[in-house]
């Protein structure tokens, strides 16, 4: 049997990778920007900080929204991610062009926010629940007062703002909306001054909370 | 700068299934040299650098003149076309090796016969055979003509497979070449008809979806094919059938 008598009827990968596409802007990015809107409110302080805290936490359904809403979302698109990854054979040496070196970051980054989202989880969610320790803005201060903890979320940071950035310049062109070079390259501006915006918030609240 | 001599060195391998060895050659520097020049002054008298005799290299070749792309081959790191890949613009010594994305069968020799088998996969055709004279076909608008002449181009040399990161034994990636087809083909009125089983044929296992946007492609397509242009207006009419907009 010749390959594309074999590859007929497969359209599961298609509809796989357009779902990881899909769940990549709705929920994942949209939750990364509300989070960001969160932290912004460090900037006020710490009452209104937990104030924020609080009110999030006490949200009708908390639970099931952060499962269905955002963690199920958030692991399909990673355990998808890896496998995409792992089909990918990076090139970057021979061809050292922007864009591939996009793609390859892409990647990396995809892995680096991983690690660094797993971590943050684990930490202030279902560590904190478990073992009963409140999050407000004194326990997250203490956290980041430890050198190695801040360089910890400023890289994973960096590559967590990385992917969402060219993942939203990837997704327009999955679904077709940016189709000739100048519409992407306007996109490549757009996602990326967002991106920078929202790694600026981020660095911006680890920084106060150092102090 | 007059050089008087140059350098060449290529990966030999006999058969797909022995070792491939480098051989270096030492060339005689005459204005306007390309590569299938060299090659052709190295058949003349097969001796390394070393003055040990060798076997010619042998190489696929054509047209030489940029249009048949069989003598595509990875020169200094990057795939191009030997005919046109001047000596006076390329870094002494000069490497040359065989395409890694495709079956070896000797030497610089690769088997391209899968860019065929997506070609058929795709069914880059329009379909007018019938048992009665269907008249002339619909007209076609210059600019449509000259959007769709850019992708008529196509070669099948196998650049732009060859330097996509999606392409490897790991994925089953159909490539850009193929997509481009589609995109001509679905552009043309009459074969506008089939373009529904074009764009299925791209939702199988290896199709648009694996596309990692690297666009090295589009960099190293010798016609400057818009060929990552034809990536994402497939993915855009895949997108309008999924919501049901597509029409026939």
């Amino acid at each position: 049997m010749s390959q594309s008598e074999v590859a007929k009827l497969d359209t599961k990968h298609f509809y796989m990778r357009r779902l990881h596409s899909l769940l990549g802007l709705l929920p994942v990015s949209v939750f990364v920007i509300e989070h960001m809107i969160a932290n912004s409110f460090i900037m006020q302080g710490p009452e209104a900080y937990n104030g924020v805290i609080a009110l999030l936490r006490g949200l009708p359904f908390v639970v099931f929204l952060e499962v269905m809403i955002i963690g199920l979302p958030l692991l399909f698109h990673a355990a998808y991610g890896i496998h995409i990854t792992l089909t990918s054979r990076a090139n970057v040496i021979n061809y050292g062009y922007w864009r591939n070196w996009m793609y390859f970051l892409q990647r990396v980054s995809g892995i680096i926010a991983l690690i660094f989202i797993a971590y943050h989880v684990w930490e202030f969610r279902i560590a904190s629940s478990a073992y009963g320790f409140e999050v407000t803005y004194g326990a997250v201060a203490k956290a980041m007062h430890h050198p190695l903890i801040f360089w910890f979320y400023a890289v994973g940071m960096a590559g967590t703002f990385l992917h969402f950035a060219n993942g939203l310049w990837l997704f327009c062109i999955t679904w077709g909306i940016t189709v000739g070079p100048k519409s992407q390259k306007v996109a490549g501006w757009i996602f990326g001054a967002a991106g920078l915006a929202l790694f600026f918030i981020g660095i911006q609240a680890i920084w106060t909370l150092s102090r | 700068m007059i050089k008087d001599k140059i350098t060449i060195k290529i990966k030999r391998q006999d058969t797909p299934q022995l070792k491939p060895r480098w051989e270096t050659f030492v060339l005689k520097y005459r204005p306007g040299m390309n590569v299938i020049t060299c090659l052709m002054d190295i058949r003349k008298n097969p001796r390394t650098v070393d003055g040990i005799k060798t076997t010619p290299v042998k190489w696929e070749q054509n047209c030489l003149e940029e249009v048949c792309g069989s003598c595509t081959m990875v020169i200094n790191g990057k795939v191009e076309q030997a005919c046109s890949a001047l000596v006076d613009h390329l870094e002494d010594p000069i490497t040359i090796e065989p395409m890694t994305k495709f079956p070896l069968v000797c030497d610089l020799v690769v088997d391209r016969s899968r860019m065929f088998e997506a070609l058929k996969q795709v069914k880059a055709w329009i379909p007018i055979d019938g048992t009665y004279d269907l008249g002339p076909g619909p007209k076609i608008y210059p600019e449509e003509q000259q959007d769709m002449y850019a992708f008529s181009k196509c070669m099948t040399c196998g650049c732009c497979l060859e330097a996509c990161p999606q392409i490897n034994s790991h994925s089953p990636f159909i490539g850009a070449a193929a997509i481009g087809q589609v995109k001509l083909f679905n552009a043309h009125p009459t074969g506008h008809e089939n373009a529904g089983e074009r764009l299925e044929a791209l939702m199988t296992s290896g199709g648009a979806q694996d596309c990692g946007n690297a666009q090295n492609c589009v960099e190293v397509c010798p016609h400057k094919i818009p060929l990552t242009t034809s990536i994402a207006e497939i993915n855009r009419q895949i997108t309008r059938k999924l919501f049901g907009l597509f029409k026939k």
